[in-house]
């Protein structure tokens, strides 16, 4: 006895009544497993027929013990032994069980039924209820905040890009705003720290003090952020969030009022709720949306003095004010925006003159758009097509009724006459519909459940909410309704067509026709035909996805990606003696890993290509030096340390990268891409110019000029899919007293291998260990890896659209071949007729085929028209590849075709064994 | 036993009438009648484990059949053994006699050497 077997006896035991089991349990279990042993040793096909007659039989034994429980010893003799008790209180019910054994019996008997029904009907709610399960999460479900349909992301748009808010734009709206109730701005950092010796990268966020409460959230513990926290001289506080207090407390529940690392000038004074979740709007445009959840909140000023519109670094949350709309939103902060370039001029920034040439427009939409964005729209779409194709599927299902209830009409005609009622003929179907739904609606929440955690593995980390996905109840009711009315409606077709039957005209034969009915004919083809066409179109939106999947993998990223780990270390400030030291003690840390068997290359460096985490800056030449205010071109600056160029396979043009000799003091070269000369210096020699970041006067690093010493082919740094940018790499390595130092605390060690890079993790972790017990090694991934979470979205969005393709691919298949098996079975007396006259087979072939082709084209044709409207819908997620793009219609519509004929050839080559006298003879 | 206590279980289902019989061999434990069954009726009374208890806890409730002692180098995983009653005796007798008379007057009919 396998242990899963005896386990499942075990379950099934439980469906039998405690006394019952108490008296019985032990034979029922012993002769159960003697059945089970028998049934395996016989094969599969008796260990499978052995589960459901065991699990139908102790299914309905169990229940008949509970509902009619017969004291023993009563005088109920007779009763039973010899038939007589059904008749009893308990009649219905127990007709009902045995209305739905012989419903499972007779459906065991026409096997190709009852699975053709089941598996359309489960497939059409599983792929229904799966994605409705994901939009309910992403979409449907309103943000955790109170009032959040009020809440509004709040930023800016130019020519070239997204952007945040600058400082001067926040006190702008936030003081004059009349259509805004209020406004928080944040920004986001990381930084990796230990907790019980484990690296932990922890997510950081810098928010004016009023976010918590635009939000509508409070503490679970102390208390949020006040006003007070950021005046002048005010003590340092922060605020956690759960998870780091269980974490790095372990739920502490005095940690209100201590420091929030040992020796921290800053104290917790809050502690959020469990299900608290800041819900970022969207990869940030600063920082990218580096971690998933935030960790810490600390407080920050913005102050009138240090305000200007210039340097959009702030992302931004306002509630709208009541009655406000997004349009008078816009309308007024396009207004405030223009007027606080002359309210907010600390260092510059920009001008109402700046503004209009660069067409800043302010960007107000409601956060779940913002958070849900593009995926929303696939997933829309997809609900709507595959509710169809469920549609469809539920009339394939009740067409199927009405044919057996066709082909069973003179049985049934012979039972009205033998004085079989109404009623008992429509609880025959019932029972029939009930069970094929029931059982269809079974697998088909198999299939959603199974579907969901698979959409869950899939789902790129970027896609939001996706950790609150489940198969919710709703969507459990949902798929439930939809199974049980489908059982009623299909149970109650044929009794309803069956309202007319005569039984003297039925017995008599009288339905000698040689075909069937026109018009029944047209509507079981005209839903074949949609069948056919929604296939095609998700079927369409799987090949453009495909195809943008292939292009994204054929683009020339700028770097090769092959057989490169990197190693996150978090190095902390305090061991170093400033910026220097701790680049030059990466050096040695590469160096030293570099000796290392089976390591080909190391490097250094603080970015990494497409990991969408990249600065903008405005970069100054000598002769194009910014007049102040003005914010010329921003221009994309990676920082790299030594030897990263070649670590990652970019392609050096000219000169030369960073070498560990660079490190040997505060460096003061730099790399630019080829993007950037022909911008810059167009026709010039680019090695030996200087080069400047530029913020304004009063910024240290203002007047820090680089010299260029080598142009690097150009590398895609945002994501594969964003074309490469004007781009200038400038050392790791700071000015002691600059701004910068805070940002760049993790430091990445790039490895090249000479065989499989998964191979030297170990090695390469060993030998950071002895070099310092106390450094921290996180991220390890390559770069392969880094290269594929770029294609997440797409990835996600085209597994979405394939399944569903395929699903309706396999409903009209289904549709197509029962179709055209359902014309041969009608026309089979003509066909008889024909043969008997000299048709030959290939006559009988084509005269099948060409119905199966017919609907098939057409569909095809509908299918083709609404994949060039419907697929529009993509075109955010594609890449490389037209909406209309005519390969993948051809191949889809040419390779439809194909599937259509061969499943019109079953059939058609079943007509053309039709034995004349047979087909004549028969009634 | 008066007799229309008897008649009144007349007839037998196919079911009843096979456990009683493989019981007239001697007590066995459930699945030993489940397998009796089988065999004797050549596999045609085929008896899957829920339907065949019903039917015994109808026959234990009817007073066909009892619960008697385990032999004692039995395996106690078998469950109980059961053995029939003097009331099973009769009825079991009483259906056989009623269907050999049944048969009896088949043949004399000839309606099995017909054809």
């Amino acid at each position: 006895m396998s242990p899963m077997g005896h386990r499942l006896i075990g379950a099934l035991m439980r469906l039998y009544p405690q006394d019952f089991r108490a008296r019985f349990g032990a034979g029922v279990t012993f002769a159960l497993e003697e059945e089970h042993r028998a049934a395996r040793r016989r094969g599969i096909g008796p260990l499978v027929a052995f589960w459901i007659t065991t699990a139908w039989n102790t299914l309905r034994e169990g229940l008949r013990e509970r509902l009619f429980r017969a004291p023993v010893g009563t005088s109920r003799r007779g009763l039973e032994i010899n038939g007589r008790w059904e008749r009893g209180v308990g009649e219905m019910i127990t007709q009902t069980i045995r209305d739905l054994g012989l419903a499972l019996r007779r459906m065991s008997k026409r096997p190709a039924f009852a699975v053709a029904g089941i598996v359309t009907l489960g497939l059409g709610i599983g792929a229904t209820t799966a994605v409705f399960s994901v939009l309910n999460t992403v979409i449907l479900r309103p943000l955790p905040y109170g009032q959040s349909d009020r809440l509004v992301l709040v930023g800016h748009r130019s020519d070239q890009s997204t952007l945040g808010i600058p400082n001067g734009g926040y006190l702008e709206y936030q003081n004059r705003s009349g259509t805004l109730a209020d406004l928080a701005i944040y920004t986001e950092a990381t930084a990796t720290f230990p907790i019980n010796d484990e690296p932990y990268e922890l997510g950081l966020i810098r928010t004016t003090p009023n976010l918590f409460e635009l939000l509508r959230v409070s503490a679970a513990r102390g208390r949020t952020f006040v006003p007070e926290d950021v005046v002048e001289g005010a003590e340092s506080v922060t605020v956690i969030s759960h998870g780091f207090w269980q974490r790095m407390y372990g739920g502490d529940p005095d940690v209100i009022g201590k420091p929030v690392i040992e020796g921290s000038q800053t104290l917790v004074v809050g502690v959020m709720p469990e299900d608290f979740d800041f819900i970022r709007p969207e990869a940030s445009v600063v920082f990218g949306n580096a971690f998933e959840a935030p960790d810490l909140f600390f407080p920050i000023a913005i102050r009138e003095s240090e305000a200007r519109f210039g340097n959009f670094m702030y992302q931004g949350i306002a509630r709208l004010a009541p009655g406000a709309t997004l349009e008078e939103a816009r309308t007024e902060l396009y207004r405030l925006m223009r007027d606080a370039t002359e309210h907010y001029t600390y260092g510059g920034g920009h001008t109402r003159q700046s503004l209009d040439e660069g067409n800043y427009v302010p960007r107000v939409e409601t956060l779940k758009d913002a958070v849900v964005g593009d995926v929303a729209r696939v997933l829309w779409i997809l609900m709507g097509t595959l509710s169809l194709v469920l549609l469809i599927a539920a009339a394939n299902v009740a067409n199927l009724f009405v044919l057996r209830a066709e082909s069973l009409q003179k049985e049934l005609a012979v039972r009205t006459a033998l004085g079989a009622s109404r009623r008992s003929l429509a609880r025959w179907f019932l029972a029939e519909g009930l069970t094929l739904s029931v059982l269809g609606g079974v697998l088909g929440l198999a299939i959603a459940s199974f579907g969901t955690r698979a959409v869950l593995r899939l789902a790129p980390g970027d896609l939001p909410r996706m950790d609150e996905l489940g198969v919710d109840p709703v969507v459990l009711g949902f798929a439930l309704a939809v199974s049980l009315t489908a059982g009623v409606l299909f149970g109650l077709v044929p009794v309803a067509r069956s309202r007319n039957l005569d039984s003297v005209t039925l017995t008599m034969g009288a339905n000698r026709t040689v075909t069937d009915g026109r018009s029944r004919g047209r509507t079981r083809e005209a839903l074949v035909v949609g069948q056919v066409a929604f296939a095609l179109i998700l079927l369409v939106g799987s090949g453009l996805l495909l195809r943008t999947f292939a292009s994204l993998r054929s683009v020339d990223p700028g770097f090769g990606d092959s057989n490169v780990v990197t190693f996150k270390l978090a190095l902390d400030g305090s061991q170093f003696d400033g910026e220097l030291q701790r680049a030059q003690f990466m050096l040695n840390v590469a160096d030293r890993v570099a000796e290392l068997p089976g390591v080909t290359h190391t490097a250094f460096s603080a970015d990494l290509p497409v990991d969408g985490n990249e600065w903008s800056d405005v970069i100054a030449t000598p002769d194009a030096i910014p007049e102040p205010g003005a914010l010329g071109d921003n221009t994309l600056r990676v920082f790299a340390g030594a030897r990263y160029l070649s670590a990652i396979g970019a392609e050096l043009v000219r000169g030369r990268e960073f070498e560990a000799l660079d490190f040997a003091d505060y460096p003061r070269v730099a790399v630019v891409n080829q993007a950037f000369v022909e911008k810059r210096w167009p026709g010039e020699d680019p090695i030996g110019q200087q080069i400047a970041q530029w913020y304004d006067e009063q910024d240290p690093q203002g007047d820090v000029w680089y010299t260029v010493v080598g142009v690097v082919g150009d590398i895609r740094e945002r994501s594969l899919v964003q074309e490469p940018e004007p781009t200038v790499y400038l050392p790791t390595v700071f000015l002691p007293e600059s701004d910068f130092a805070m940002f760049v605390t993790n430091q990445t060690l790039l490895v090249q291998t000479a065989g499989p890079p998964h191979e030297i993790i170990g090695s390469v972790r060993e030998e950071i260990r002895a070099i310092d017990s106390q450094i921290l090694v996180d991220g390890v991934r390559t770069l392969a890896q880094l290269t594929a979470g770029s294609m997440q979205q797409v990835t996600f969005a085209m597994v979405l659209v394939i399944i569903s393709a395929v699903v309706a691919l396999a409903l009209g298949i289904v549709g197509i071949y029962g179709a055209v098996a359902y014309t041969v079975g009608q026309r089979t007396r003509e066909f008889g007729v024909r043969i008997a006259l000299g048709a030959t087979a290939g006559n009988i072939r084509s005269s099948v085929l060409r119905r199966g082709s017919t609907i098939g084209l057409t569909g095809i044709a509908i299918g083709l028209g609404g994949a060039a409207l419907v697929t529009r819908v993509l075109q955010s997620l594609l890449f490389g590849v037209s909406v209309v793009d005519a390969p993948t219609y051809g191949v889809v519509a040419a390779g439809l075709l194909v599937l259509v004929l061969c499943a019109g050839l079953i059939p058609a080559q079943r007509a053309t064994r039709v034995d004349p006298v047979r087909a004549m003879s028969a009634d | 036993m008066p007799e229309q206590d008897v008649v009144a279980l007349l007839p037998l289902k196919p079911a009843v009438f096979h456990i009683l019989l493989s019981l007239a061999q001697g007590d066995l434990h459930g699945y030993g009648m489940m397998q009796g069954v089988r065999e004797a009726s050549s596999g045609h009374v085929d008896l899957k484990t829920g339907p065949f208890y019903r039917h015994l806890k109808r026959m234990l409730e009817t007073g066909l059949v009892r619960e008697v002692d385990r032999p004692a180098d039995v395996d106690s995983r078998r469950g109980t053994y059961y053995g029939l009653t003097p009331l099973g005796h009769d009825v079991l007798r009483a259906e056989g006699r009623r269907l050999s008379e049944l048969l009896g007057l088949t043949r004399r009919l000839g309606v099995l050497s017909g054809g």
